[in-house]
Parts: C-alpha cells; structure tokens; sequence
C-alpha cells in the first residue's frame, strides 16, 4: 500500500484494488481489429537533422498551396511555439497517441521551435511538451474544452475536400 | 521465459500480429480497473479500453520505448476516459450522483467495494483520476506527471483536496 495514503483509507482503496476478470470477448475484438490492421508500419529510419529541418520547410511551404484534388486528403499542418528555455520540445495529441517520444520539434534559431505534422481532415487535440514533464497549450490556437484537467490542450481542425 | 513487452511488440512488428494478445493479456487487469473505476460504468470502461487498445497498436511501429509500454498506454487510455467523461458532459446523459443520493452502508463500514466505488464517484474526474493513479495503481508523482500532463505540485495539491474530501465522506457515512 503507498506510504503515504491515511490509514483511515486503506480498507476504501482495498475496496477498489480487485481487478477485473480477463475478458475474452473485449481481447478477441482488439485481435480481430489488429488481424484487419495488419502489421504496424515501422517508425521512420533515422535521417540527418539537417535533412528534416529542410525537409520540414518544404512541407510548411506545401501548406500554402491548394490540395490536388482527388490525392490523398492529409495535408502537412505545422506547429511552431516559442520556447527559449527548453531543451527539448515534442508534440502529444490525438494523433500520435499522445507518445512523447514520436513527435520531437526542431530548434529554429534561439528561441523557435517547430514541426510539421501529416494529418488527415478531422479534430486534433494536443499540447506541446516541454523537457519530458511540462506540457503546454498552443497559444496560437483554440484550447479544447473537452480535455481540460489541468493539463491545457489545444485543438486543431483539419477540413476536408469541399468543406 | 515469459518475454518481455519489448520482445512482444518485435514479434508483432515483425508480423505474428497475435503476440499482441500477450500485451492484452499481460495489463488487461489494471487498465480495465483504472478505466472501470474512473468511468463508473463497466461498459463504458470495456469501450475506452478496447479503443485504446487498437490505438496503441497503430502506434506501435512509432513507439520506441517498448519496454514502458504500460506507461505510454496510460496516457492513451487515461485521453480517452476524459474524451467519454467529457461526452458525457457535453451531451448532459449522465446521471451523476446527486447530493440527496442514498449513501450505500453496511455493517462493517466503508469497505466493501460498492460504497468504495460510490465514494469515489463523488470525487471530481481530476481529483479521481490522480487519487486512482496513485493510490490505486501505485504510480509515481512523477509517472503520474508524465501520463497526465499535470506538474507534481499540482498533482500533490489535487491529492490532498481528495483526500480531504473522502475523509469527509467517510466520516457523515459511518456516522449515518
């Protein structure tokens, strides 16, 4: 038991200690699910610094242009925040599962950072995280008012062909 | 030799798409209580969690620290009980526990897992889920900071105030 629960409420955390039974039903759907998603892709090979920070300009500049039509709808959305303290800064939300380590921004001068981001039409919610620990709404966007428990999010709607 | 997470997303990344069932098996028990508990509803709780589950996988191929692979899906799972809990909010369905609700009692007092459960229905959800995160899950402050997002003195102060108030509750409840 944590050291540092009262007494008085050990038997109430007790009461909620039991865990669930295995559910073959629930592990036999996330298979099925998995079975039609087939194998996961793989995380991208590593690439030079450089080459990201040009190949994330390119893309920022892509931004700017109509999307073809009739190609695939994700487009390249960046994230930019200032943050002079920092030493490492990296982008959580809906759609990198929230995973710290699968977003990082780059360092564009002293106090810049940023990061271009594929995302399919749809509602995003994220933050920034700062040093591993801090996270951060985007100031420069609407803060989503469905993820607030004092960790600030901010959302990001992609529109899709004809919206 | 029973593998390690690591092992087991390698076997899933390089095609035995099935060895996924080993992470599902392995933290099945306390992701479905983390989710039953802070979702107060079986079925709700069953949904996050199914949901979550197929999310990490998706991510798994991006994912490089395979070896905190519950501490990662935690913060999945910990979205997307806030996304049902604020659903739930903005379509007004729920029926939270009003102030005239009936306290469950019994002889032996607050122990047993349906008032548990009740008194911490009472609990606002960040005070809930940090209280269930530590107490309950046995996590760190400082795990609970990075599944959550929330800075440990904050996390520390929610701590206090929901302790204070299930001291509160216990006491008019043995006193009823």
């Amino acid at each position: 038991m944590t050291d540092d629960l009262p007494p008085e409420l050990e038997a109430f955390v007790t009461g909620l200690r039991t865990t669930p039974s295995a559910n073959a039903a629930l592990r036999e759907r996330v298979l099925a699910s998995a079975r039609g998603l087939g194998v996961p892709r793989r995380s991208r090979l590593p690439v030079p610094r450089s080459l990201l920070i040009g190949l994330a300009a390119v893309l920022a500049v892509l931004v700017l242009r109509r999307h073809p039509e009739g190609r695939d709808p994700a487009r390249p959305v960046p994230f930019v925040l200032m943050a002079p303290k920092a030493v490492r800064v990296s982008i959580v939300g809906d759609f990198n599962d929230w995973d710290q380590a699968a977003t990082p921004l780059q360092r564009a001068g002293e106090h810049t950072w940023w990061v271009v981001v594929n995302l399919p039409p749809g509602r995003y919610r994220y933050s920034f995280v700062l040093d591993g620990t801090h996270w951060v709404a985007d100031p420069a966007a609407p803060r989503a008012a469905d993820n607030d428990f004092g960790a600030e999010s901010s959302v990001v709607t992609i529109l899709g062909k004809g919206s | 030799m029973t593998p390690t997470d690591g092992e087991v997303i390698a076997r899933v990344l390089a095609g035995d798409v099935d060895a996924y069932g080993i992470i599902v098996d392995r933290y099945h028990g306390r992701f479905a209580r983390f989710a039953t508990r802070m979702l107060g509803s079986r079925e709700d709780a069953e949904e996050a969690l199914q949901d979550a589950l197929i999310r990490a996988y998706r991510a798994l191929g991006a994912y490089q620290h395979r070896e905190r692979f519950a501490a990662w899906f935690y913060r999945i799972l910990v979205n997307r009980c806030r996304s049902v809990l604020a659903q739930r909010q903005r379509r007004r369905a729920v029926e939270e526990p009003t102030a005239d609700e009936d306290t469950p009692t019994s002889d032996a007092g607050f122990v047993g897992r349906e008032q548990a459960t009740w008194l911490l229905s009472r609990l606002p959800a960040d005070q809930r889920e940090v209280f269930l995160l530590r107490y309950v899950e046995d996590l760190s402050y400082a795990d609970i900071a990075a599944i959550t997002g929330v800075g440990e003195s904050a996390l520390k102060m929610r701590v206090k105030r929901g302790l204070e108030q299930l001291r509160q509750l216990l006491r008019q409840g043995n006193d009823d």
